[in-house]
């Protein structure tokens, strides 16, 4: 009874450890070199290599930011699933979900038979889903941006992988020559007038507020767009600080992630708050929202993130 | 305890709570001079606000409005547990009840999880109200329904009651956990705001939870003498001339009250209702006329500094939680090792 429940089970293990195993030999054997016949052959970011005979047109994206990248270079309608947060652009709502913070569903991507799969290392540094889709046999492409820089690099790499590389050069282009204006006003900014700004990512008054610090992507964003993070750590990850810590700082523009899915109040809790009042920032209602999803998503709209974060600071340079 | 030690023993008490506020006042991620930090205390006493006039703002913003907020809310919530944990024992005549066992943690968790689900998307001032209030009800809530539970005709046995409240608790996290993996798209602020932290409270809070702990504790101490004869037996207690079903309902009710009021404020802040009254007893016997008072003071000073160990030890905040629960397991060990555990 207990050794045939588990008979799938074993069964299933074996079919894909053997087809990981046909899979290897294809493409590792001596003497078989067959990169001149595949419509695709890229080495990931993360070494990892990516070997298609045919475009792929069974897309899998797990992470909002990789779907909106792939739908950027108009391969949208080859995605056949993406990750539970993905909803933009809306259509993207509608397909199917095979994975989530909960976990991966295995079981569904193997009946969705993707060529490719993309992933973002980010949320998967344990790699446990990448390590059971490989030995399910998925062809898996991964990036792991960590700068602006490498999130071009990321567009560009992932429309060499889906066959669309022109398209992710004219992204990366648009997307450049638009954050070289951003950057070109900075250089024209004072030095000593570059605001200290706070970005509050989550607070909803019950606990100490959750904020991006220097070391953090969202940081790197801040000192691009011609602020001064107002508080520095090496953390590299978004973190909760004591508000008198917030209120020594002293910012002069608090800027607060709003989402469309999950709609916050952290202005109007700050703005109404007692203790927050002797902040510069707060003196001067230089409080406001920005989108959540422009500047958390390392796709391309994340230079509207980038130019309402460069908009928010010149303002408030501009008011000081 | 010897009568004529009892003054000496409740000025010592009262000399550490005082110590450990101001030591706790005194530390954050900002230094301030530990004089600076009198001065500022003092100037926020009526009248006397002159006494820091020539210290910045912030700095006076961030002692008396930041952190003394914190260290009240620690102080009057580690009373309230404390004593809640001291009546407790003495009701169940057991050492190891802790007001949390009978479910009121488990029951607040749950109330504020729901009330987070129940307002996404509501203004801020009615979301914030309704999660304290549910969190609150569910507290209370869970212990009231452990009682019936437990009633057996006219009476409620105390083992069934306690066994009922380690049930109820347990169902109760799991409802929790359920909720926060299916219902809440960021989960990491709620699952770290359960683990418990007296960090952001705000004067108005330590308003809502210092009037309720004061009188509740005044009202638990005069039940003491029932309490005592709750030690000798329920059946001694009544040949005593003790109203026993009745004291037992007002003790479990009022011991409830004053622990279920932190919890919507701090979280899940568990062993402290167990701790302070054995470190207590050690020195006042189990006569909870002077059992029940000194757990209040000394159960203050220990939160206040369980929080200064959580937001200094290392440079993030660490849960309240997470330290009272990491003092508590190794106690709770300790007294079932050592030979102390009568108590």
């Amino acid at each position: 009874m207990k050794g045939s429940r588990y008979l799938p089970v074993i069964s299933f293990v074996l079919v894909f450890a053997s087809m990981a195993g046909c899979l290897g030999d294809d493409t590792t054997g001596p003497g078989h070199d067959v990169g001149d016949e595949l419509a695709i052959n890229v080495t990931d970011p993360l070494g990892g290599r990516v070997r298609l005979e045919n475009e792929p047109e069974r897309i899998v994206t797990m992470t909002p930011a990789i779907t909106e990248i792939v739908f950027a270079l108009g391969k949208g309608d080859q995605i056949v699933g993406v990750d539970s947060a993905s909803n933009y652009p809306p259509e993207a709502s509608d397909i199917d979900k095979v994975v989530s913070w909960q976990g991966l569903d295995l079981e569904k991507l193997i009946v969705l038979e993707p060529d490719l799969v993309i992933m973002d290392k980010t949320l998967d540094m344990s790699e446990d889903n990448y390590n059971s889709m490989k030995v399910a046999g998925f062809q898996v492409y991964r990036i792991y941006p960590t700068d602006v820089e490498e999130v071009l690099g990321s567009i560009i790499g992932i429309g060499d992988a889906i066959g669309a590389p022109v398209e992710a050069g004219s992204i990366v282009e648009d997307f450049r020559s638009r954050m070289d204006v951003v950057k070109q006003n900075v250089t024209s900014m004072d030095e000593e007038n570059r605001p200290g700004v706070l970005h509050v990512t989550y607070y909803d008054g019950s606990s100490d507020p959750w904020v991006a610090t220097d070391s953090t992507f969202s940081g790197s964003l801040i000192e691009m767009a011609g602020g001064r993070c107002a508080l520095s750590d090496d953390t590299g990850f978004v973190v909760q600080v004591s508000l008198e810590r917030i209120i020594a700082s002293d910012p002069d523009l608090i800027l607060c992630s709003q989402s469309s899915t999950w709609p916050t109040q952290t202005r109007e809790i700050i703005l109404s708050d007692g203790n927050w009042q002797d902040i510069g920032a707060v003196k001067e209602g230089a409080v406001h929202y920005v989108e959540g999803d422009w500047c958390d998503r390392t796709g391309p709209r994340l230079i509207l993130g980038i130019e309402e974060f460069h908009a928010r600071i010149v303002a408030s340079a501009g008011g000081s | 305890m010897i009568r004529r030690r009892i003054g000496p023993f409740f000025a010592v008490l009262l000399i550490v709570l005082a110590a450990s506020v101001l030591v706790s006042v005194s530390i954050g991620s900002v230094s301030v001079p530990l004089w600076d930090v009198v001065r500022i205390l003092i100037s926020g006493l009526p009248g006397m606000e002159g006494a820091a006039s020539e210290i910045g703002m912030p700095y006076r913003r961030i002692i008396l409005d930041v952190r003394l907020p914190v260290v009240m809310m620690a102080m009057f919530v580690g009373a309230g547990l404390s004593s809640s944990g001291a009546s407790m024992q003495g009701l169940f005549k057991n050492p190891l009840v802790d007001p949390f066992i009978i479910g009121i943690s488990a029951g607040g968790a749950l109330g504020y999880v729901v009330g987070i689900i129940a307002t996404v998307g509501a203004p801020y001032y009615i979301a914030n109200p309704v999660r304290i209030v549910l969190s609150f009800l569910f507290s209370v809530g869970a212990v009231f329904l452990a009682y019936n539970i437990a009633r057996k005709g006219s009476r409620v046995p105390l083992t069934h009651l306690l066994l009922a409240g380690v049930a109820l608790s347990a169902s109760l996290t799991a409802a929790t956990q359920l909720l926060v993996y299916l219902s809440i798209e960021d989960p990491v602020p709620v699952i770290f705001s359960l683990m418990g932290s007296a960090s952001n409270s705000r004067w108005w809070e330590v308003g809502v939870v210092a009037p309720v702990v004061l009188v509740g504790t005044v009202l638990l101490m005069a039940f003491g003498r029932d309490l005592n004869a709750f030690s000798a037996g329920e059946e001694t207690a009544r040949s005593l001339g003790v109203n026993v079903e009745r004291s037992k309902v007002l003790v479990l009710l009022l011991a409830s009250l004053i622990s279920a009021i932190g919890v919507p404020f701090v979280g899940m802040v568990g062993f402290v209702g167990l701790m302070v009254p054995h470190m207590i007893r050690r020195f006042t016997g189990p006569d909870q006329r002077v059992l029940l008072p000194a757990c209040a003071i000394f159960g203050g000073a220990f939160l206040v500094l369980c929080d200064l160990f959580s937001r200094s030890v290392i440079d993030v905040t660490i849960p309240l939680g997470i330290v009272t629960g990491l003092l508590g397991g190794g106690f709770f060990i300790y007294l079932l090792k050592g030979r102390r555990w009568r108590g």
